[in-house]
């Protein structure tokens, strides 16, 4: 054991797959919290301060893309959705209602600890560093964004997407390599992700989310950042 | 001009009206025709042969007289008063007249050029009245002989009827002929007033009849359209749509008969779509609910799994088995959802523009190492050498690809496999092409089968599912695109994906060929 390497709220009402969860986040050095039912779910969340949400979809009481909207209220935390549907609707509900990623039932230990180290890992050693897209201005040691006097409050995935394009102002990124340098995939994964954070990044940062300038979509690659 | 007649070609095959219209009115007019025709012929022969009777009857009276006057002439007559009375009986016989009306008589030396013509004061009468081919005929022949001809009267022409015959005076007189002119002025004009009300009446009655056959077509055709454009509407998908049904003749039974097939067959379709959807909803929920449990145990198994070093050489055997049937467990469920998505309808089309070059090179450098673990040279080819750009749904045409190269792999044999990307203005086409055991006659279809195997004996490398190239080809139909095989035992096979390149536009061909051309065709 490598001591503890982070606090994991596992939101689940299957006592079994929550146990297995539990065995699989110690064996990896996490330490895990149980909540069984969406009510109580934000408490438990004040009261255990994790550093990384497991949330399954499906739950008794309050459903979890309820829970999902509300702990974005009132926090970044990353949030990685535990789902048994593939539906389109249903993960981009999902992701729409603010959680950063998403593992789809039966996943496998591995593939689940990649997800939530994935989310746990920050660029840790960055040096004082500014960057412009038009008229918002990025902080990057400070995660700050601000355009004017404004801040901009984002999540650190969103902070984390809005970075990697802005530190290659020119370069068009496809939605695989934007997969890969901000959520941390090595294989090809759901590309959806990309376009519905795109989409929540824009309604922050945008002036008007139809006639983007901040994070532009270019036609049949990708994206990039709008012109400093 | 040529659209005009086009137009009217199309008319004539969409209207059954104006079929029965037309084909009423030329049949009716030939009818008429032919029948006016009779009619007209009886009548003129009728009206010709009273009026030739009485003309006979005429010429037959003033012979007898002229003859007996002939012959009284004393043989002592000078040649003038032989003229003489030859003139006043002509007078005498024109003037009789009688029931046939006003008639010419004309008496001819048949020895000389002396002609006698009463009434004389008109000029225009002559010997040429007199047909050339009635003379020999009346100097042949002791008896009446006639003949028709056309004379002039007051100014115009009109039919005649010549009435000839002989006269044997004696060595005094000599040999005359006398001949009647009848005019036929007013049978003409008879026959030409029934020709004219005959023409007119028929002409009428055809059209009286046409239009009547129009107005019953159109009854009937009425009601024909109608139901032609509620079926249409129906097979359009408003299963819905009734025809309005009044009264209790044919066309209503066909309308009550189109409302029964209707409403039977609304029900059927929606019994089967119920049944599909519930179908649907119960493999998801089944799927959906044996996810959670085989999650766990998923975990459990890799935990084991990744500890099978500590357990006995059984056990750990075990743990291993246990895994890897888990992965083909997986795999079969989530194909099992997917193709009841497919077939549910329930799947929508998530279409962007995507290279099609830059997804077959990603999915070729995925399956890498399992074509290096199976000896196979991988290669991607775009003889244009360009993106290939279509709109489509990125993850599907991605699966569909892999499931491609996959199976390319594992009944490749290690040859060589290549996929080729290229594209024309409509369709992009993407072919992966092994060199392996290839495909028996009649397997190029099969392939697409659910569960179906090339050859049972064969042994599984990558463990399929037996879905995937259905699923594959449900996804490409799902774009409107082909999916295709063909194969020869020994010579390899070809896949090819073809996609076009705006969704919803219909394919006609495709940039690639599938079968190969260095292979002939067996």
């Amino acid at each position: 054991m490598v001591g503890v390497r982070g606090r994991v709220l596992v939101v689940d009402d299957d006592p079994a797959l929550a146990e297995m969860l539990g065995i699989v986040l110690r064996s990896e050095g996490f330490e895990p919290y149980f909540v069984a039912d969406g009510e109580r779910a934000m408490a438990a969340f004040r009261q255990t301060k994790p550093d990384v949400v497991l949330l399954d979809i499906m739950l008794p009481g309050k459903d979890g893309l309820e829970v999902c909207r509300a702990i974005r209220a009132e926090s970044g935390v990353p949030i990685v959705m535990l789902t048994a549907r593939t539906d389109t609707i249903d993960v981009v509900l999902g992701l729409e209602s603010g959680a950063d990623d998403y593992v789809v039932k039966p996943f496998k230990p591995k593939e689940l600890i990649a997800r939530v180290r994935a989310r746990l890992r920050r660029n840790e050693e960055v040096g004082p560093e500014t960057l412009n897209i038009g008229d918002v201005e990025i902080d990057v040691a400070g995660h700050r964004v601000t355009r004017g006097d404004q801040q901009i409050a984002l999540t650190p995935l969103e902070f984390d997407l809005l970075v990697a394009l802005a530190r290659k102002p020119r370069q068009v990124f496809t939605r695989e390599v934007l997969l890969e340098q901000v959520w941390g995939y090595r294989h090809a994964a759901d590309t959806r992700l990309v376009n519905v954070h795109v989409q929540r990044l824009r309604a922050k940062v945008e002036r008007d989310p139809e006639q983007p300038e901040v994070v532009l979509t270019v036609r049949g690659v990708g994206y990039k950042a709008g012109p400093p | 001009m040529r659209r005009l007649h086009g137009g009217l070609i199309g008319r004539w095959r969409r209207s059954l009206q104006l079929r029965v219209v037309t084909s009423t009115l030329l049949i009716s007019l030939s009818v008429v025709t032919l029948l006016g025709l009779f009619l007209l012929g009886r009548v003129t022969q009728g009206i010709l042969a009273t009026q030739r009777r009485s003309a006979l009857a005429e010429a037959e009276g003033g012979l007898r007289l002229a003859q007996a006057t002939l012959l009284d002439l004393p043989s002592t007559s000078s040649a003038d008063t032989v003229d003489e009375e030859i003139a006043r009986l002509t007078d005498l016989l024109a003037s009789q007249g009688g029931e046939v009306g006003t008639f010419d008589v004309l008496v001819l030396s048949s020895t000389d050029a002396r002609a006698f013509i009463s009434p004389v004061e008109d000029s225009s009468r002559s010997i040429d009245e007199v047909p050339v081919g009635l003379r020999p005929v009346v100097a042949r022949r002791s008896q009446l002989a006639y003949a028709y001809t056309e004379v002039v009267r007051r100014g115009s022409r009109q039919p005649a009827l010549v009435v000839g015959a002989p006269l044997s005076g004696n060595l005094v007189t000599g040999r005359y002929e006398l001949y009647y002119v009848f005019p036929l002025g007013t049978e003409a004009a008879t026959l030409s007033l029934v020709r004219r009300t005959m023409l007119g009446g028929g002409v009428g009655l055809a059209m009286l009849v046409a239009a009547v056959s129009g107005l019953v077509a159109r009854q009937v055709v009425r009601p024909v359209r109608v139901a032609a454009r509620t079926a249409e509407r129906f097979a359009a998908g408003r299963l819905e749509t009734r025809m309005a049904v009044h009264g209790e003749d044919e066309i209503s039974r066909l309308g009550e008969a189109f409302n029964e097939m209707a409403a039977a067959l609304q029900q059927k379709i929606g019994e089967l779509q119920d049944l599909s959807r519930l179908q649907h909803r119960f493999v998801s929920d089944v799927s959906h609910e044996l996810r959670t449990p085989l999650t766990t145990v998923r975990m459990a198994a890799d935990l084991m799994h990744a500890a099978r070093a500590d357990f006995p050489p059984e056990v750990a055997r075990a743990a291993e088995l246990l895994a890897n049937e888990l992965d083909r467990f997986e795999a079969l469920l989530a194909d099992l959802l997917e193709i009841s998505k497919l077939d549910a309808g329930a799947v929508a089309l998530d279409a962007e523009p995507i290279d099609l070059v830059a997804l077959a090179q990603r999915v070729v450098r995925g399956l890498a190492p399992l074509a290096a673990r199976s000896g196979s040279d991988l290669v991607v080819r775009v003889p244009q050498g360009d993106a290939a750009i279509a709109e489509c749904d990125g993850r599907r045409i991605e699966r569909i690809v892999r499931n491609l190269v996959a199976n390319a792999i594992e009944h490749g044999e290690s040859r060589p496999i290549e996929v080729t990307v290229a594209g024309d203005p409509d369709a992009v086409a993407v072919v992966v092409r092994d060199h392996g055991v290839g495909l028996r006659p009649g397997d190029a279809s099969r392939v697409f089968s659910r569960f179906w195997r090339g050859d049972p004996s064969r042994a599984r490398h990558t463990g399929g599912t037996g879905l995937g190239l259905s699923i594959a080809i449900e996804d490409a139909r799902l774009h409107g695109g082909w999916l295709q095989a063909w194969g020869e035992p020994g010579q390899g096979s070809v896949f090819r994906l073809t996609l076009p390149r705006r969704v919803g536009t219909e394919l006609a061909r495709s940039p690639l060929p599938l079968q190969p051309s260095a292979v002939p065709s067996a």
